[in-house]
């Protein structure tokens, strides 16, 4: 079936629920490192967002911090993270255990990026999931099995009577993650978040879970909060894109404006290294430098020391984020002149 | 070095290496700095409690205990370090050979292994002293051939584990010989767990000998050694129930700074890693979200920030 | 045109069958795969796990041995060379291999001088001094400097860094032709280009030849001068990479390239129009049918018979396995034609 010109406009989802809300989050590991600094954020209902970043930049610390899942060194220091809006609001920086019990699994679901790391090996994947929707769903044995059937069928597992009498070392990567997609819609959660799930899959494999979420999605209204260091991943699935570097969140913005004409500096750099899916396209960029490590402490602009645009300014003190056209911001002094120099890697996008 | 250095900077093996040391000290002056002879008996002291004269008091026959405790560590010591060598010399290199040796060879080497490992030591050490005679050597090796599948299996395990490693194959591809990866690439990781297995061994062959000399094996009357002294005076409770302490002691703590040692290898050598995951583990078990949290990328993540 | 360095004929590789209980082995790992590296040219490999990509590598350094067919290296036959030849030819370190993941192959306890030094120090033919200047020479060529980082050990290098020490250990032999597994999957998109415009540039100082194997299209795309697309062990189709990337003649690269994410929402194939309808009737490929006919759009009942690996009648540098080979990309036009054209988004695309 050819492709639906579906582009809801990004404004579209400013007014529906917030599904998700992160407010001047810190997080700090180790010797006080803090390695994620001001970072907010919100995911409405049913809204993809993709948080872009390098490893280092913090992107999984972020979404550990909302799945209550650092590591045990590192502590949230500040900020807030909410799930749900009234009623259902929990502030998920200070929930204990039991909230967390009934938050993960069931309003949050998960996936990450080595699925067979996450089944239990000696265990088929059809009990897995009918265990989890009877624990969490609490349906009856026989309602459970055949909801299981159903969703393996819904996440585009053929056979699902045969897969659910597998165990998970007879499946491949895609289809284990297929499972875990299963498990971790099963409750109908809010908010799904899937942390690099498709970084260690083939491109073909790549795509047609990408685009299993897509159309789960759609049908569960399921907010998605993506983490990748693939901005193209980004670019093909998420309404809006938050772009980390080194603990901070640089640009922020509706996917298709940050793209075509990025503010940051370092958004500009990125693009002009990922894959655009221009196959003639022969040079191969880098960005100059490395960058700072994990909690590592800078007066000013974190990306100054490989940005050509840098001045003393940049340098003197932190630089706050600012809005810079209705619902996009930027974090960087020297917007205005650097919007001003032309920019290769620019891409153009079919309006 | 790097290794020694590590241990050197945990506390608790601080202290081990210091009454190894004293345990060392021992073993080589002991019996020239024993105040009294230690098979003299003074007939007229028997069974005496601490004094001036007799630090530690005397024995069922007289003689001084402190000197016998002293001039015994030699033997002790001795013959664990005897044993132990003695099983790792049997071990180690069939260890790493089995990993090599083709299927005929690891299936024959894992049998006598297992026979070994399932023999009592007890019955095998009486039955070598039968054979060969009694004395120190001979239940000494007796003793090391009983331990020398500790360091077979030990060896064995880990050089299995490295035989399809990366680097391993990297060096086949370079053109290398099997003994140049052996040396290169393979010893400097059997080391440190060999090193763990000594110490355990050690500390076990040293209430081996012990006991064989409590059952009458091994080290003859009336030389000292410590089961021997722990035997005796086992005799006399009712008599002086605090005396079978000072011997006791002594290999406890020996033993005791010997398995310190080892835990600090492990720690040293990165295998602590594992115990704190299995820790954490068990800290976070009630964690059941459906997908557990990636630990792979968590550790790397704090390590990344530890080393920043 | 040159002579080929690597002339591989043919080659069939078959695992041990699967033992008793585990599911693991498929038997072939390589079917009749015929394919050349010319001197200084860039190879690029891509397909699936388990689709043959690092069996080739690993047959053609000598790692397992051929079933069938011929490996030829400037005039040695790989296959063919046992224990002491196969070690001698080892040591002139001709052919290297640049393992995916340099954590796990390189030595973590060996400092980055020894880790470069080994393969010399392996084949014993040079000295102390000179081995040190090499080690020197290799570490340079790859943008790392000798002084500051001889004596770290692997884990004390960041993973870009980690990359270029395993490339320098391949390259301190001089080698005429370069393998490489992955090089750049493990890094970050600001290493990865350094990675592999680092090997551009061993490639035009040491006249060196590359065979990258890759999953990432785009990272082949920037530098590879020719690619070979595998499919369930076999070479599904070999041309130059433009040729081959834009205008793909065997359905699983036309599925490939429509699969890799991109930025840009340029005109060009969708996944959805390459899959197989969900109501078609399955078809498990059996032994002699073709590899891809399970999941082609365009199977037909030629594709009983496994198709050869030919060139494209229009294009001699280009060839493909397969019955339809460049006809179905006009079949795809031409249905985009009759249903309205519309602003390709690649944003909201459905299956369902």
């Amino acid at each position: 079936m050819p492709p639906q010109p579906d582009q809801t406009a990004p404004t579209s989802y400013a007014d529906a629920a917030r599904t998700l809300d992160v407010d001047g989050l810190q997080v700090s590991v180790g010797d006080h490192l803090v390695a994620v600094r001001d970072v907010s954020f919100e995911v409405r209902r049913a809204e993809a967002v993709g948080l872009v970043g390098e490893s280092g930049s913090g992107k999984t610390l972020t979404c550990r911090s909302v799945l209550g899942l650092l590591p045990e060194s590192g502590a949230v220091d500040a900020g807030r993270i909410t799930l749900g809006e009234g009623d259902r609001a929990v502030d998920l920086t200070r929930a204990r255990r039991s909230e967390w019990d009934q938050v993960r699994g069931s309003r949050i679901g998960a996936v990450f990026q080595d699925p067979g790391s996450y089944l239990n090996p000696s265990i088929t994947v059809g009990h897995q999931l009918v265990e989890q929707l009877r624990v969490r769903g609490g349906l009856s044995r026989h309602d459970a099995r055949s909801r299981a059937v159903e969703l393996f069928g819904e996440v585009g597992l053929h056979n699902a009577e045969d897969v659910f009498h597998q165990y998970p070392h007879q499946l491949s990567g895609g289809m284990l993650q297929r499972v875990l997609i299963a498990i971790a819609v099963s409750c109908e959660p809010e908010l799904l978040i899937a942390d690099e799930a498709t970084t260690a899959l083939d491109p073909v494999v790549q795509a047609e879970i990408l685009e299993l979420v897509a159309r789960l999605r759609k049908s569960h209204e399921l907010s998605l909060l993506l983490v990748t260091h693939d901005l193209a991943v980004v670019a093909e699935t998420c309404d809006r894109i938050l772009v980390m570097y080194a603990g901070e969140i640089v640009e922020s913005g509706p996917t298709e404006a940050v793209l075509a004409d990025p503010q940051h500096p370092y958004t500009r750099a990125l693009l002009s290294v990922a894959s655009i899916g221009d196959w003639s396209r022969r040079t191969l960029e880098v960005i100059p430098g490395q960058p700072p490590s994990a909690g590592e402490r800078m007066a000013g602009c974190r990306f100054a020391p490989r940005c050509r645009f840098a001045t003393g300014d940049c340098t003197a003190g932190p630089v706050q984020i600012v809005e810079v056209a209705p619902g996009r911001a930027a974090r960087c002094l020297r917007i205005e002149e650097i919007a001003a120099q032309p920019n290769d890697a620019r891409v153009e996008v079919s309006a | 070095m790097r290794t020694l250095k590590a241990l050197w900077a945990i506390p608790s093996c601080r202290f081990a290496f210091a009454v190894l040391g004293l345990v060392a000290f021992l073993v080589v002056f002991g019996g020239t700095l024993a105040p009294h002879d230690p098979l003299k008996q003074y007939t007229d002291q028997v069974l005496q409690g601490p004094s001036g004269d007799h630090l530690l008091g005397t024995d069922y026959v007289g003689r001084d205990v402190l000197s016998r405790l002293m001039a015994g560590t030699r033997l002790s010591v001795a013959g664990a370090l005897e044993a132990v060598a003695i099983g790792a010399v049997l071990g180690i290199p069939t260890g790493l050979l089995s990993a090599w040796m083709g299927r005929i060879g690891e299936w024959i080497s894992l049998r006598v292994a297992d026979t070994l490992m399932i023999l009592p030591f007890t019955v095998f050490a009486i039955a070598v002293a039968g054979t060969i005679g009694n004395g120190l050597q001979q239940a000494m090796i007796a003793v090391g051939i009983l331990i020398s599948p500790i360091f077979y299996r030990v060896t064995r395990s880990v050089a299995m584990g490295l035989r399809r490693t990366q680097y391993v194959e990297a060096a086949e591809l370079m053109g290398a010989t099997q003994w140049w990866t052996l040396r290169k690439h393979i010893w400097s990781k059997v080391l440190p767990n060999v090193a763990v297995a000594g110490a355990h061994a050690t500390g076990s062959s040293l209430l081996i000998v012990a006991s064989l000399s409590f059952l009458g094996l091994g080290v003859q009357p009336p030389a000292p050694t410590w089961g021997g002294m722990l035997s005796s005076d086992l005799g006399y409770l009712a008599q002086q129930s605090w005396a079978p302490i000072f011997p006791a002691l002594l290999m406890m703590a020996t033993v005791g700074s010997l398995n310190l040692i080892a835990d600090g290898i492990r720690d040293a050598t990165g295998q602590r890693r594992r115990r704190r995951g299995l820790l954490s583990r068990a800290l976070r078990r009630g964690d059941d979200l459906r997908v557990p949290p990636q630990r792979r990328e968590q550790r790397k993540e704090s390590s990344d920030a530890a080393a920043a | 045109m040159s002579e080929p360095l690597l002339t591989v004929t043919e080659l069939s590789v078959t695992y041990a069958p699967p033992r008793k209980g585990t599911h693991l082995g498929t038997g072939a790992a390589l079917r009749e795969v015929t394919l050349d590296v010319r001197p200084g040219e860039i190879v690029g490999i891509v397909g699936e796990t388990g689709s043959g990509k690092t069996t080739l590598a690993r047959a053609a350094v000598g790692l397992v041995r051929p079933a069938a067919g011929s490996i030829t290296f400037a005039g040695t036959d790989i296959g063919g060379l046992r224990s002491r030849d196969l070690r001698r030819f080892r040591r002139r370190g001709e052919i290297q291999l640049v393992f995916q993941d340099p954590l796990r192959s390189l030595d973590p306890d060996l400092t980055v001088e020894q880790l470069v030094a080994e393969p010399l120090a392996v084949a014993g033919d040079v000295g102390k001094a000179e081995r040190r200047e090499r080690v020197a020479e290799a570490l340079g060529l790859v943008g790392l400097e000798y002084a500051e980082l001889r004596g770290r050990l692997p884990r004390q290098l960041s993973g870009g860094q980690r990359q270029r020490v395993s490339l320098a250990r391949a390259i301190v032999t001089r080698p005429k032709l370069l393998f490489c597994d992955e090089p750049v999957s493990a890094l970050d998109v600001s290493n990865r280009n350094l990675v592999l415009s680092l090997l551009d540039r061993l490639r035009t100082e040491l006249g060196l030849a590359v065979v990258i194997i890759a999953h990432d299209l785009s990272s082949l795309a920037g530098i590879a001068d020719r690619i070979a697309v595998f499919y369930r062990s076999r070479l599904v189709e070999l041309g130059p990479v433009q040729d081959v990337l834009t205008r793909p003649a065997h359905p699983y690269t036309g599925l490939l390239t429509a699969s890799a994410p991109s930025v840009a929402r340029e005109d060009r194939l969708r996944p959805a129009e390459l899959r197989r309808a969900e109501d078609a009737a399955p078809w498990e490929p059996a032994a002699g049918e073709c590899v891809f006919a399970g999941r082609c759009r365009f199977v037909h009942d030629a594709c009983h018979r496994q198709p050869a690996l030919e060139e494209l009648p229009a294009h001699p540098d280009r060839s493909a396995a397969c019955h339809v080979a460049g006809s179905w990309i006009d079949r795809v036009s031409a249905e985009r034609v009759d249903t309205t054209h519309r602003p390709t988004t690649r944003l909201g695309k459905e299956s369902a």
